[in-house]
């Protein structure tokens, strides 16, 4: 699934979409997506000044939007939202030039709330896992306007 | 009923710890409402407790319309259990 595609369905636009590929999708079950880390993202100059480091919470939100592929946002109906993160943990910095692959499996679902468990790395190095809580709301409540 | 009130103190003690909340089991009261209730809980406590029970009690719900049921109090709860035979 490329760029674009990806866009239609998360509520999110550019510059605040961390998947540039989804590789596998098992609508309701588990998800693969990709990031590729640019020097080239203008946070990096913040974070930190002359030491780029790619944000933790952004790998979060990259786990959360394929999250919200996932369990269905389809960019019509329902658009995912982050609702509660817990015991994630971040093992190693991820720099410019990272390739992140990231992984999401549905661990329980509750009406329109979903427990995933994530997990994201770059070559065989796991760089953070935790858990995190998406729900599924209607898009006009998530984006007044649409996109 | 004999075994519910063990049960019933299992439960609320799992409740605390699974939510990590600032109060004491034993001021749960056993017939309050859980969710829109003193305590507060919202969707996202259910989805806990839904993911909790089944670990802890290796009892799965995943029908909505049951978990709700379920759900409302500790001892629909601790009902539900037993009759999943948990004791």
């Amino acid at each position: 699934m490329e760029t674009k595609i990806i866009l239609s369905k998360v509520p999110h636009d550019l510059p605040f979409l961390f998947i540039d590929r989804v590789m596998h999708l098992d609508e309701g079950k588990e998800g693969l997506g990709l990031k590729n880390v640019t020097v080239n993202e203008p946070f990096f100059r913040g974070h930190f000044p002359g030491n780029p480091v790619f944000p933790g919470v952004f790998i979060i939100e990259g786990l959360a939007q394929l999250a919200g592929i996932v369990a269905g946002s389809d960019g019509n109906g329902s658009s995912g939202m982050l609702a509660s993160v817990s015991d994630m943990k971040f093992l190693k910095p991820v720099v410019p030039g990272d390739q992140l692959v990231l992984k999401v499996v549905l661990e329980a679902r509750f009406g329109d709330a979903f427990r995933f468990e994530g997990e994201a790395s770059v070559g065989r190095d796991t760089v953070a896992r935790g858990s995190f809580s998406i729900v599924l709301i209607p898009r006009e409540a998530s984006a007044p306007g649409g996109k | 009923m004999s075994g519910a009130q063990p049960l019933q103190s299992r439960v609320k003690s799992f409740i605390v710890r699974q939510l990590r909340l600032k109060i004491k089991p034993e001021d749960i009261e056993s017939d309050a409402m859980l969710f829109g209730g003193k305590l507060g809980l919202d969707s996202i406590d259910a989805l806990e407790l839904v993911v909790g029970i089944e670990k802890e009690f290796g009892v799965a719900i995943t029908d909505q319309k049951i978990g709700e049921k379920v759900l409302k109090s500790v001892s629909s709860i601790a009902m539900y259990l037993e009759e999943k035979g948990i004791s």
